[in-house]
């Protein structure tokens, strides 16, 4: 191990890591819009406005 | 018509500050505590011959202008938020631009108010012949000033209303006023040891610059930051 | 909210990160076997490469965050601001990797770790402004108020990085300006740099479309609470 490779060996994990957490940042978001989706479609949304059914 | 319109709304707005603060001193007196603890602290620890004291004093110097500075930087506007005062502020029927200046005007007050103090302090304390050019420091001083007020105008704008603001306030200043702080350093130890040659004139021209493009950006960019 | 966000979020599946991914590997071999050895560092020089690209990333990171920072100011749509943040991200990261790469080859080169350059004091300065950036948007929760601040500070930012470089440069000066190489390591310098800017294009790309879809789904679920068929006591 010498000066090249561990300074080669830092940046690339560090680019790693930015891309792992963006991926699994990505992944649940995913999860989170297919969640929403679903949601919607089992509630249809009211007709009648929220002024009125209060 | 409209000059005077704006001179005159640039008077009242800077009375007004001004008045709040001989009023209920919120900030300047801190600001000058903290000036002279610096300034204590700094003497206390320097102990060089003469000549070695006159090339890093000036560094010393400005760096403790800027921390004191900083409080009244983050109070010029935060103090409007904090008092409840910000959509009026906001309102009042002249260019943001113009309300930008009035703040920068009565951070520059304070600044000078803190140098009056710190120089002297300075000489006194750590022994350095800041006296012997006045005109030159009194430029260097004023351009300095200029800088550090316009970009810590616009930061204590955008970190008014904050928790943690004032932190965070100092820690966006610093980076930002390191260009003024390094030439206002060299352009300060260069009249110590020597004739004004045109290195002093470089380091000037360097702190106008930045004056000038800082207030310009800021009175460009001080719409954004009113806006609620 | 008409427009679905593309589920294709899963980037193992997803053909151009492994296109850049494969130029990655390139651009590693090109430095590692095909560039030739430099005579008085020996193998260490080759840490340029890697330096060159990264430092190029973070300054072209802090321009298109102030460019898309004002373009936010002026147009007031937040699609400004997640291209402005993703680039600050990507910047801020190649910014922190300059320093240690320019750390690591200092140490080789000149013996220290560090010194107070010109450059090395200019690229220390623009970390701290992406710190500072960063710092203040965090501590704000509303998107356009964060927006908003971000934009002006990107734009003050962006005008202090000149005033910066032009401060240090008159302090002293030892850095390499552009030093004369061998053709093969220009050539091999240019590759990399062109290999490692589409790195970060990629993930300035997702990153930014990952904001766009939680703005989406916050506003989705939103929309769900005011339209949820609870009663309420």
């Amino acid at each position: 191990m010498d000066t090249l490779h561990v300074t080669y060996a830092v940046a690339w994990s560090a680019m790693a890591c930015f891309a792992l957490k963006l991926a699994m940042a990505n992944a649940r978001l995913s999860r989170r819009l297919a969640r929403l989706e679903a949601q919607a479609r089992e509630t249809p949304p009211t007709t009648e406005p929220l002024t009125q059914a209060a | 018509m409209q000059a005077r319109h704006a001179v005159q709304s640039l008077y009242w707005l800077i009375r007004k500050d001004l008045q709040r603060e001989m009023r209920a001193l919120h900030a300047w007196s801190s600001m000058l505590l903290l000036g002279l603890v610096l300034a204590f602290l700094v003497g206390s620890q320097l102990v060089l011959p003469p000549e070695q004291k006159a090339h890093v004093i000036g560094g010393l110097l400005w760096l403790a202008i800027f921390f004191a500075g900083s409080l009244a930087c983050e109070h010029s506007l935060a103090s409007e938020r904090d008092a409840g005062c910000w959509q009026a502020f906001a309102l009042y029927p002249v260019a943001p631009s113009l309300l930008f200046l009035s703040k920068v005007i009565t951070t520059n007050i304070a600044l000078a108010l803190l140098e009056l103090v710190l120089v002297p302090a300075f000489v006194v304390l750590s022994d350095v012949p800041l006296a012997p050019r006045p005109v030159p420091l009194l430029v260097v001083a004023l351009l300095g000033n200029l800088g550090v007020a316009a970009i810590g105008t616009i930061v204590s704008g955008l970190t008014a209303g904050l928790k943690q603001r004032s932190g965070l306030a100092v820690l966006l200043l610093l980076p930002l006023v390191i260009p003024v702080i390094l030439s206002a350093a060299e352009a300060t130890r260069l009249l110590l040891s020597g004739p004004l040659d045109s290195q002093w004139w470089t380091w000037i021209r360097l702190l106008s610059v930045f004056a000038a493009v800082f207030t310009v950006v800021g009175a460009l960019a001080f719409e954004y930051v009113l806006e609620e | 909210m008409s427009r679905p966000w593309p589920v294709n979020a899963l980037m193992i599946k997803d053909p151009l990160g492994w296109m850049v991914f494969s130029l990655i590997l390139l651009s590693t071999w090109l430095v590692f076997f095909v560039a030739p050895t430099e005579a008085t560092m020996g193998d260490v020089q080759r840490i340029v490469y890697l330096h060159v690209a990264v430092a190029w990333g973070g300054l072209a990171g802090a321009s298109v965050m102030g460019c898309c920072g004002v373009a936010f100011l002026i147009h007031k749509k937040l699609a400004w601001d997640y291209w402005s943040q993703a680039a600050g991200e990507v910047g801020w990261l190649c910014a922190t990797l300059t320093l240690v790469s320019g750390s690591a080859w200092a140490h080789e080169a000149w013996g220290t770790w560090w010194t107070w350059e010109p450059r090395l004091t200019a690229s220390l300065v623009l970390w701290f402004i992406f710190a500072g950036i960063f710092l203040l948007r965090s501590a704000i929760d509303d998107p356009v108020r964060r927006a908003r601040v971000g934009g002006v500070l990107a734009l003050v930012g962006m005008s202090d990085i000149p005033l910066v470089i032009m401060a240090t440069r008159w302090f002293r000066g030892v850095h390499p300006v552009s030093p004369a190489m061998e053709p093969r390591m220009r050539w091999v310098l240019l590759v990399t740099v062109i290999c490692y800017t589409a790195l970060f294009a990629y993930l300035v790309m997702r990153r930014r479309r990952q904001l766009e879809g939680m703005e989406l789904a916050s506003q989705l679920e939103a929309s769900a609470w005011a339209t949820c068929p609870v009663p309420h006591h």
